[in-house]
């Protein structure tokens, strides 16, 4: 998010403003207040006798809380301003805004308070672009009481409900108080927005006459419930305690509910991520298991829930498939969009049986798992059948809603599957952490089918495909000019020779032979994929680079957090301890809060890294990698209903501690000391 | 209960039973009303749904509109799309409901009564 904006979030509910607290959208300013993927609140804006105040400070301690101090310019440093103007904000279903003004000079001021309102309606989809809406929009006010602001195509309706406790004119533009402040007086007023779907089956809510100054104390209690339950962090790098509280707070703030989900899951990203999207889910249940497992067992049953049980094109949708992404907007209610749900990503099946087996071997859980057992075999079959869409035992993708995702791996974006000269690979691309997600996925399957599915002839099978898989993607990915796997393979067969991150994943789900990962690791840790914070999408040296291109050249955190869970796992471990320990440096210069992405400029370029512009923070998988970096840096791991802790940390992290680590066990913790030279 | 809305839907509806591709793991009933006026009980099983004239249900389905229903029993509309322009509310088991939505999309017995294309706008 950009550095002038200020958010404030309750899961898919949002409210994005100025610094001084003022929304105003524009099609480069993603402001306003969003439910469910659509603009509620598009314009407000707060003047005093026309002016708008100026900004003192933020209080943004909390992540559903805002408190914006403000004055009113004198139009010189000279003269000190006589009013103190405070907003405080809460985001809930709408928002609540307390408005203090407090007069400190010796006479008495009149005052011309005017709150300009608007609302656009604007799907997520539109926000960035002229907003032309095809239903109707409206705007009542009701004389004393409130302003509605509606929009309305067929059944499709929503409405926002804006109050006060203070007597206002109320008119289509916003509200308008005339303030008589005496001397040192102060003047108090109240403002609820209330977003409202389905205004013809919603349940009025009083609007306003009893707001408490802490409106939703519940939040509160609940975020001290997340916390206190998660395991604790003892550490002699005292950031590390920062990093993880920030990640477990964010993590809290980005989990909503609606009907159609069981429970709580995590959003992806503020701001335009804010919805269920399958990989990222899975990836941070993954990131999470060991701290926070209610996670996993919610993405697993909600994501299983919207398992597509139907071949359809236009959502690119096939038996078995776990969903890519769910919204809840306009353009998806009017099909002019086919997130209800979109099924275009390749990986977030094949993930989804990998969390599944993590899941049981981590929380014993086998009453979940069984009760997943036919979504867990549709999704094999859908790896079989549908993913391998050529029968040449790899998945590939190619898009069939040709306004669906052209690339449906995690570097979703256009231009991240090139050769090494930049030339885009032609689709169907089979790219290598698809092939390792499925190795990985068969391996475990087999496990679940021999201990928990009680299919033995299933788990041989399974087996048997794996090995075989692992054997071919050896000989067909492999650059031996190079010493690395191929990023992919493209609708031609042909090797797609880009150095890039996702050499890393490979190692994470153990398709690597052992003597081609240790050249992946060279490529992992050298100058060309290593900036000194973490590895980039895409080496340096390739045709594509860019270190501020999306997928081609920035550094993700989660990436890299999977990167170092490879390392580890082949026996990489001051490789893992470096890299993690870099990652965690760059964390504690994002103020404890690791974004989407950051720039992949050299470290010895500059002393911070640099941010990349439209990076969403908070973003679910982000806030999630420095728990998986912990797991990594304690090397757990869960075996038999035992806990495994296999420490290496940096010599700049002398002792770390994790108490109360939740599992089949019970509660244990574990220790770790610097030894990793 | 009185079936007004019931009696308006051809009694096509209510006779038909037969396979439901997208069903096969299944089972469960699920009442079907048109706002407050009960259709019938959705009964699914073993890959097969019929629509019973009484029954007991762990799940309700409430649509606007007798097209509405058909639509979506008909697996041509998707369910999600109902569900977000305000068309259909779920109570009860909402997991049995989306399942059961989900599967009638892979083929329905009550395909050829709803006159809407089967997939996509």
């Amino acid at each position: 998010m950009a550095l002038d904006t200020v958010s404030i979030l309750d899961g898919n509910k949002f409210v994005v403003s100025n610094r001084q607290g003022d929304i105003d959208a524009t099609p480069t300013l993603p402001h306003g207040l969003f439910l469910d993927d659509t603009r509620f609140l598009s314009r407000w804006v707060l003047t005093i006798n026309g002016q708008r105040p100026v900004l003192l400070s933020i209080d943004d301690t909390s992540y559903d809380r805002v408190q914006f101090f403000l004055a009113l310019a004198t139009g010189t440093v000279y003269i000190d301003s006589q009013l103190s103007v405070i907003r405080k904000r809460t985001v809930g279903d709408g928002f609540h805004e307390e408005l203090l003004l407090v007069n400190h000079g010796k006479a008495a001021a009149e005052l011309k308070v005017r709150i300009e309102a608007a609302a656009d309606f604007a799907d997520l989809f539109e926000a960035k672009d002229k907003v032309r809406k095809k239903g109707e929009l409206y705007c009542n006010v009701l004389a004393g009481d409130r302003v509605t602001f509606g929009y309305r195509r067929d059944n499709y309706w929503r409405e926002t409900h804006v109050a006060s406790t203070q007597p206002a004119e109320l008119s289509e533009d916003g509200l308008l108080y005339q303030v008589n402040l005496g001397p040192k007086d102060s003047w108090k007023t109240e403002l609820n927005i209330a977003a409202v779907m389905d205004p013809g089956h919603a349940i009025e809510k009083p609007m306003l006459k009893n707001v408490k100054a802490s409106p939703r104390p519940e939040l509160t209690e609940d975020l001290k419930h997340w916390i206190d339950d998660a395991p604790k962090v003892v550490t002699s790098w005292r950031p590390l305690e920062e990093i993880y509280r920030r990640s477990l707070i964010d993590l809290a703030a980005l989990r909503f509910r609606k009907p159609v989900l069981l429970e709580a899951m995590p959003a992806a990203g503020l701001p335009w991520f804010m919805t269920i999207f399958g990989r990222d889910g899975i990836l941070t249940s993954l990131q999470t298991l060991p701290f926070l497992p209610k996670l996993a067992s919610t993405t697993l049953g909600t994501l299983g829930l919207l398992q597509s049980r139907s071949d359809d094109p236009f959502r690119d949708a096939e038996p078995g498939k776990i969903p890519h992404e769910v919204r809840f907007g306009e353009m998806t209610a009017f099909e002019e969009t086919p997130h209800s749900p979109y099924y275009g990503t390749a990986d977030a099946t094949p993930l989804y049986l990998v969390l599944l087996e993590e899941y049981e071997r981590w929380t014993g859980d086998r009453e979940l798992v069984l009760s997943l057992e036919n979504e867990a075999r549709a999704a094999m079959r859908w790896i079989d059948k549908y993913g391998d869409r050529d029968g040449d035992g790899y998945i590939e993708y190619e898009r069939r809603n040709p306004n669906g995702l052209e690339n449906q791996c995690w570097k979703d974006s256009g231009d991240s599957i090139a050769f090494a000269d930049g030339t885009l690979a032609p689709t169907p691309r089979a790219t290598c952490e698809l092939q390792g997600y499925a190795y990985d996925a068969k391996r475990r399957t087999a496990r679940l089918a021999r201990e928990v599915f009680k299919d033995s002839v299933w788990a041989s099978e399974l087996d048997r495909q794996a090995s075989d898989l692992k054997q071919r993607f050896n000989q067909d990915f492999w650059l031996p000019d190079r010493k690395f796997y191929a990023l992919a393979l493209d609708g031609s067969k042909r090797r797609v020779d880009s150095l890039t991150s996702n050499i890393g994943h490979l190692l994470w789900s153990g398709i690597a032979d052992e003597d081609k990962a240790a050249h992946c690791v060279t490529h992992l840790m050298s100058d060309a994929l290593f900036s000194g914070w973490g590895v980039r999408t895409m080496g340096i040296n390739e045709g594509s680079y860019n270190p501020i291109g999306y997928h081609v050249g920035t550094v993700w955190p989660h990436d890299n957090a999977i990167v170092v869970w490879g390392l580890r796992r082949y026996g990489y471990e001051a490789e893992a301890a470096r890299l993690s320990y870099a990652m965690l440096e760059a964390a504690e210069l994002f103020h404890y809060r690791l974004p989407e992405a950051f720039a992949g400029y050299n470290r010895d370029l500059t002393k911070y890294p640099v941010e990349y512009p439209t990076a969403c923070s908070p973003q679910a998988w982000a806030a999630g990698a420095p728990l998986l970096l912990i797991r990594a840096l304690l090397g757990l791991e869960a075996k038999d209903k035992q806990l495994i802790v296999n420490p290496a940390l940096p010599k700049t992290i002398e002792r770390l501690e994790l108490l109360d680590v939740p599992g089949a066990w019970g509660q244990r913790d574990a220790f770790g000391r610097a030894r990793v030279r | 209960m009185e079936n007004p809305a019931g009696a308006q839907i051809d009694n096509e509806l209510l006779a038909r039973r037969g396979r439901a591709e997208g069903l096969g793991d299944v089972t469960g009933d699920l009442r079907l009303q048109i706002e407050d006026d009960i259709v019938g009980i959705l009964h699914v099983e073993n890959g097969t749904a019929s629509i019973q004239p009484n029954g007991d249900a762990t799940a309700l389905i409430r649509f606007d509109t007798p097209d509405t229903l058909l639509a979506v029993l008909g697996g041509g509309m998707n369910s999600f799309v109902a569900y977000l322009q305000g068309r259909l509310r779920l109570e009860g088991d909402r997991a049995l409901a989306i399942r059961v939505l989900f599967g009638l999309r892979a083929g329905s017995p009550w395909t050829d009564l709803a006159g809407v294309k089967p997939h996509g706008p």
